[in-house]
């Protein structure tokens, strides 16, 4: 074994720090390289998923994972072919600095202790000719340039998210909390935020699928102004939405129909997604692009035409008699959405039905529920309901109440509302004053009874 | 990148303590001792301090330099054949001469035993030469009144031994020179006789007057180190030989080493130039060219992949490669030039640069290669070309 060699060990350290820095040049080179490819698949992947068919994306999706799967692949032979052992780190030394294979000769030697009275003036060469291969001459600190070919990709990225990116849709948090023109300034619920995107995006689907039944609340609670879906959507902001998206419309509207239009239109795509899975993976995955990047999806448009068809058919038969009582908010916004041009999706078949209306579940309110106009105009069905029954409760003590109606202890409550007596009051609440009965004249009883029948 | 050569020292006086010079041989058999100049082997050396050792190589440099401008002061021109033979000299080899007569061949082999101070013997080849004129033969011998037989030593027991026109003997003689050139020793008469070190033969070969030669046996060429070919000169040098050579000043050679310690020293210096190191890849491709060198699909080509690509020619036109005597040639001569160029370790143009003198003549061309009239030194170019787009 030779004798230890200060020397010997100082070429050996500066030639493993050499290899260490190229080596990790070579990392990081095939990492960014490889990055770049990746980056500049996943690129096309979300341009097409935004602007381009089915079929284009499904291609360029198995194209996408065959690059990426080549890029990993040709990281990795890069790393194998040009990783550096000790031996080739000596030679590219050498050749580097010129040493004329004195390094090679030294630390190559298989029989290291070979007896040889040069090989420590081999060394004192090597080490006079230090600073020609000084591990900061020969390999200098610097970024790779495929850094910058991995930041021109993410550049790209960015660049194309952007202009792919189909026109921007308000997001139900914003809409909700812009003020309604028709809502009170002193709307609690109005001011308080959301608790999630479900419950908001509910909130627009109860409105639009609750019925008859927001209509009766609305003519009861004495706010014609007030757009039913957004009182509607202010009582579940209170607290009565379900967990469930759809849940609320299907409880409070009874029949089928209304439960399918409210869980055919549950907005958010993913939870949707989830119950009803795509056909492929390349649909799934362009579903959720597109639903990542906020654009209208494959099976929204599907979903749409069946919903909008339904919603359309149902409003045919409901459509009123003359001199009938007026049908729900959802029908008013079925109204409105019909005949609204302002909506993109006013054009395409059932779009304009409440149920499409509440599947955007970001959508403003006022492309609920129309303008304030229109509004008004539903408003005045309601309140005509409400002369009407203001005519038989012109006795009563208090006639319109800021807060939500609470029927009175015994009184029947109208459907979709809790019983009273399962709500009780708090410290700084008053109840409400109890109705009198009211005295009614025989000639308008039978009318009297009629609208305090909801089975008629 | 080599280091220029320093200038030319003058030549040293010898001390005055130098010791006796050695006997022309040493017997084996039982005889007295004579004092001899044993090899030195490298690795008994004493490891010597980074300065020590950088004194040895300026040593070997500047006596190398001063051989050379003693032989250049009797030489005009042939600068590469000086040096390579002088390359062989230190590494160890003999020198097979070819040229045409008339180009100095004598004259080099002369000056060089003149210049290095050493013994120095020529035997002038032809078809009656026998075996005992080389080697030496028993004679009957009076002393004192009793006869007995003695060993007298023939001319192959010297420092510096020309063979001219070694191509004229017959085998039989030419092989004479084989275990003296191979072993450094000669057997006669069943006594084996050491040279003494250094030995030196350089034979010369004319390529004209093929006619009543012997070609060379290939194991006997395998003896020579390199195989150096001696052109004509130029007009100038044409100019300075017959102006220089026709005058009454005749130039005058000086001996480089002191007479009693000559051959210590070349030995010295010869055993320096086996420390140069050698690097594992260097002596990989000094392996690779000697493996290209046998054709493909010869019978007695080596299993195994070679490192090198197989040459067309080399498979057409050579009929045996090269032994590893010759890859004993390239490293040996790659570390003399080394040396030269003041650098402990070998490169690969070390070994480019002594690849066609120490492989050509072990090259064995066929037929076809006759006809074609195919030079060795061409085949060679050719894998040196083919190796360095491989190699670096």
């Amino acid at each position: 074994m030779p004798p230890f060699n200060v020397g010997f060990a100082q070429v050996e350290d500066r030639l493993r720090v050499v290899r260490r820095r190229l080596n990790l040049l070579t990392l990081q080179h095939a990492l960014y390289l490889s990055g770049s490819l990746v980056t500049l698949a996943i690129a096309l992947v979300i341009a097409l998923a935004l602007r381009g068919q089915g079929s284009f994306f499904a291609i360029a999706v198995w194209f996408a994972v065959a690059s990426v799967l080549a890029a990993v692949a040709a990281a990795g032979l890069r790393l194998r072919q040009r990783w550096m052992s000790v031996e080739q780190a000596v030679h590219f030394a050498d050749r580097c600095a010129g040493l004329d294979d004195r390094l090679a000769t030294l630390l190559l030697d298989p029989l290291r202790g070979r007896a040889s009275s040069l090989k420590d003036l081999l060394l004192q060469q090597v080490l006079a000719a230090e600073p020609r291969w000084h591990v900061d001459t020969l390999v200098p600190r610097r970024v790779p340039r495929s850094l910058f070919a991995l930041l021109a990709s993410l550049a790209a990225l960015i660049v194309i998210s952007f202009l792919a990116r189909p026109p921007a849709i308000p997001s139900p948090i914003a809409a909700r909390s812009a003020p309604h023109p028709n809502q009170p300034a002193d709307d609690p619920a109005a001011a308080q935020p959301p608790p999630n995107s479900a419950r908001v995006e509910g909130a627009g689907q109860l409105g639009a699928g609750a019925g008859p039944g927001a209509m009766q609340l609305a003519g009861l609670s004495g706010a014609p102004d007030r757009a039913p879906g957004a009182d509607a959507g202010a009582s579940t902001r209170s607290g009565m939405v379900p967990d469930r998206p759809g849940q609320a419309a299907a409880e409070h509207a009874p029949g089928s129909t209304s439960a399918d239009r409210g869980r055919s239109a549950v907005g958010g795509a993913l939870p949707r997604m989830a119950a009803e899975p795509p056909k492929d993976m390349t649909d799934k995955l362009q579903s959720a692009i597109r639903n990542a990047f906020g654009a209208e999806t494959a099976e929204d448009r599907k979903l749409a035409a069946p919903a909008g068809a339904r919603a359309e058919q149902r409003t045919a038969e409901q459509k009123p008699a003359p001199g009938e009582r007026v049908a729900g908010a959802g029908a008013a916004a079925d109204k409105k959405d019909g005949t609204s041009p302002s909506n993109s999706s006013a054009h395409q078949p059932g779009a304009g039905s409440a149920a499409a209306a509440g599947e955007r579940g970001g959508e403003a309110p006022e492309q609920l529920f129309g303008s304030a106009p229109e509004a008004r105009k539903v408003g005045s069905g309601g309140q005509n309901v409400s002369i009407k029954l203001g005519t038989f409760a012109a006795l009563a003590p208090s006639q319109v109440e800021p807060q939500r109606h609470q029927p009175p202890v015994g009184e029947p409550v109208p459907s979709g509302m809790p019983p009273a007596s399962q709500q009780p009051l708090a410290d700084e609440q008053v109840a409400d004053a109890p109705l009198q009965k009211a005295e009614v004249a025989p000639q308008h009883e039978a009318l009297v009874r009629r609208i305090f029948t909801r089975d008629e | 990148m080599s280091d220029p050569l320093p200038p030319d020292p003058p030549a040293s006086d010898p001390p005055a303590s130098d010791p006796p010079p050695p006997a022309a041989a040493t017997r084996v058999a039982p005889r007295p001792a004579r004092p001899r100049v044993a090899p030195a082997r490298p690795n008994d050396n004493p490891p010597l301090d980074a300065r020590s050792a950088q004194g040895r190589v300026d040593d070997f440099r500047e006596a190398f330099a001063s051989i050379r401008a003693e032989l250049r002061k009797a030489i005009v021109g042939q600068v590469e054949v000086i040096e390579e033979i002088l390359i062989s000299l230190f590494a160890g080899g003999h020198v097979l001469i070819e040229g045409v007569p008339g180009t100095g061949k004598t004259l080099i082999v002369r000056t060089l035993g003149q210049a290095l101070n050493l013994t120095f013997n020529r035997i002038q080849f032809t078809i009656d030469l026998m075996p005992a004129d080389i080697t030496g033969t028993r004679v009957l011998l009076e002393q004192d009144g009793r006869r007995e037989l003695a060993f007298a030593r023939g001319p192959v027991f010297a420092h510096v031994l020309l063979a001219d026109e070694i191509n004229r003997a017959t085998p039989k003689t030419q092989s004479a020179l084989l275990e003296a050139m191979a072993e450094g020793q000669v057997t006669a008469a069943g006594t084996t006789y050491k040279l003494q070190p250094p030995f030196f033969v350089l034979a010369t070969l004319n390529p004209i007057e093929m006619e009543g030669t012997y070609p060379l046996p290939e194991a006997q060429l395998d003896r020579f180190l390199f195989k150096v070919a001696l052109p004509y000169p130029n007009t100038g040098d044409m100019q300075r030989i017959i102006g220089s050579t026709t005058t009454a000043t005749v130039p005058e050679v000086t001996p480089v080493f002191p007479p009693r310690r000559a051959a210590a020293r070349v030995e010295e210096l010869k055993a320096l130039v086996r420390e140069v190191l050698v690097a594992p890849h260097l002596e990989e491709y000094a392996a690779a060219l000697v493996r290209a060198t046998i054709p493909r699909g010869s019978k007695f080509a080596p299993a195994g992949p070679s490192l090198l690509p197989a040459d067309e020619q080399i498979a057409r036109y050579v009929a045996f490669g090269s032994s590893p005597r010759g890859g004993q040639a390239l490293l040996l001569g790659a570390k003399v030039r080394a040396l030269l160029a003041g650098r402990v370790n070998i490169t690969y143009d070390d070994i480019d640069r002594v690849a066609v003198p120490a492989l050509n003549h072990r090259l064995v061309l066929n037929f076809a290669a006759r006809a074609d009239d195919i030079d060795p030194r061409a085949l060679i170019q050719r894998l040196l070309d083919a190796a360095r787009r491989l190699h670096r």
